[in-house]
């Protein structure tokens, strides 16, 4: 069996035993030696799931476009790296490295997000009421919710709203573009 | 505009038409002709091309429409502020290939490069709304389903277009291009009721992803030529793409056109940014997958489009519009595909109805 045919058989191998969809595979194939088998070594290495594979050839392809670099370069990336190589239970090495392809693929939205979740977290919103970003950003709604079991319950969630009304009326503006993303 | 053709097709009924004999006459040499009873076959998809949007750029065919050349918008809906245009549709399809262009996938099924020869029934067709609505105002454009200049070199429709509109006193013409194709333009006399548009991407977004339109420059010098020429010029930053200069660019480019274009000489702006649904997003990718244009950092909206995520793109849409509205107070700048909160937050008032934006975009050229 010449390498050619090895390397591929053994992705074509691993797709099979974790049932992944022959359109995602094509694509993985399509990938040249060095960055097809970097993500093979690291789905071995952290014992990917289905769905993380999936994840990660999305989201190496996606970047791999925008930065002009393979595979096998961005799984290089000092911070990666560290994930890959480093501590901890596999499960967890597993999801933190989504997660940090997740922040490459979408850096200004992470930055973003992170800035307005630890907004979120600085208010010490009473039990009862919440602030809810929506997901991804991706629309301008602020999701306000008030839980409440007795009138009592109510009056204080509502002075505890009003107190940080102008703390979400900035949280609204940042949402509609009012600070550099 | 250089057309690559593999055949064209003409149905029978129009073989010795005006608008066959100007096509016919223009050709690139050696295009295979083929008459035919029907065309609509040959717009179809051939599925056995490995591109076969890209297959049916190359197969113009000269054919009847057999539905209402006249329409609203198709970009219309109840959930956006929409701007009242309507759409006349002439043509469909174009040569250009821009990598977000949405007609990948509305025209999927049949992406033959098809022009109506019986066009002049869409005069009928604005007359019979005139008629209807004799006191509104109305601003209708060839340019949705089909670039309104790409084609002209070998139609000559704007030539009959112009006359037609020159003459009415409340229907406004919108010739929206992506090219420099004026020259038909320059001996008319439009009377106030032409504007053309152009689409404007900065330089970043032209050379990754729209493909042989005439680059920025060129279109922004087009502009000047018509405005010279007696036309009302307008601009649409649609879609706006947010990669990571891409404030820098746009800025640069709006300072470019204010350089060369006299603010007071432009009807208006419309600003959109990229929205691809996931079929066109998937049609997109397959079709350019080293377009780093289509890798920005879209999410799945509420809509059911991949949007730039919103405080981005609403930052984007704020900074653009104020950079218009400080060189060209006064001037009307809408946003297209967005919703009216959207448009709230960006220019501080709710939009007004379509209807109303719509009288006011088509009555702005005789302001």
């Amino acid at each position: 069996m010449s390498e050619e045919t090895a390397y591929r058989d053994a992705i074509r191998k691993w797709a099979a035993a974790h049932h992944v969809p022959q359109n995602a595979l094509d694509r993985w194939l399509d990938w040249s030696e060095t960055d097809a088998l970097a993500l093979l070594a690291v789905a071995r290495d952290l014992r990917l799931r289905t769905g993380q594979v999936l994840s990660a050839l999305e989201m190496l392809a996606e970047i791999g476009v925008r930065e002009g670099q393979g595979a096998a370069s961005i799984l290089a990336h000092a911070e990666l790296r560290p994930i890959i190589r480093g501590g901890g239970s596999r499960p967890e090495r597993a999801r933190a490295l989504i997660d940090k392809l997740r922040e490459l693929r979408y850096p200004r939205l992470s930055r973003t997000r992170t800035k307005m979740e630890a907004a979120v977290a600085a208010m010490s919103l009473p039990p009862g009421l919440t602030v809810a970003l929506p997901k991804d950003l991706s629309s301008d709604e602020l999701m306000i919710r008030l839980t409440v079991r007795s009138a009592g319950e109510l009056d204080r969630l509502l002075a505890a709203l009003a107190a940080r009304k102008e703390k979400i009326k900035a949280l609204i503006e940042v949402l509609g573009g009012s600070d550099e993303v | 505009m250089k057309f690559e053709l593999d055949r064209v097709f003409v149905e029978e009924e129009f073989r010795d038409g005006p608008m066959a004999r100007r096509i016919l006459e223009r050709l690139p040499p050696g295009v295979p002709l083929e008459y035919v009873a029907d065309g609509r076959p040959a717009a179809m998809a051939d599925r056995s091309q490995p591109d076969s949007f890209a297959a049916g750029k190359r197969r113009l065919i000269l054919m009847r429409r057999r539905s209402p050349f006249l329409m609203a918008c198709p970009a219309g809906s109840g959930e956006f502020a929409c701007c009242g245009y309507l759409v006349l549709t002439l043509a469909s399809n174009c040569p250009m290939d821009c990598a977000y262009c949405f007609l990948q996938e509305y025209v999927a099924d049949n992406p033959g490069f098809q022009v109506y020869a019986n066009y002049a029934d869409a005069f009928d067709e604005l007359q019979a709304l005139v008629r209807k609505a004799p006191k509104r105002n109305f601003r209708v454009g060839t340019g949705e389903l089909a670039d309104s200049l790409a084609f002209d070199t070998l139609t000559g429709l704007s030539l009959e277009l112009v006359d037609f509109f020159a003459r009415q006193r409340n229907l406004t013409l919108e010739l929206k291009t992506k090219t420099d194709e004026i020259e038909n333009l320059l001996n008319l006399d439009p009377r106030g009721q032409v504007i053309v548009s152009w689409t404007l991407s900065p330089h970043a977004v032209f050379a990754s992803s729209e493909h042989r339109s005439a680059p920025p420059a060129a279109r922004i010098d087009a502009a000047r030529r018509v405005a010279d020429a007696g036309y009302g010029v307008a601009f649409h930053l649609d879609p706006v793409i947010a990669y990571p200069e891409a404030e820098r660019d746009y800025l640069q480019l709006l300072d470019h056109l204010f350089a060369v274009l006299d603010p007071s000489r432009i009807v208006f702006f419309s600003i959109g940014g990229l929205r691809l649904s996931p079929g066109l997003r998937a049609a997109a990718r397959r079709r350019f997958p080293a377009d780093p244009m289509l890798a920005g950092e879209e999410v799945l909206a509420p809509d059911g489009r991949y949007r730039t995520f919103t405080p981005l793109r609403a930052r984007l849409f704020r900074t653009l519009s104020e950079r218009i509205r400080r060189q060209a107070p006064g001037l009307a700048v809408y946003l297209c595909m967005e919703s009216s909160a959207m448009s709230e937050r960006i220019f501080g008032a709710p939009p007004p109805v379509p209807a109303v934006l719509g009288e006011r975009l088509a009555q702005a050229r005789r302001s």
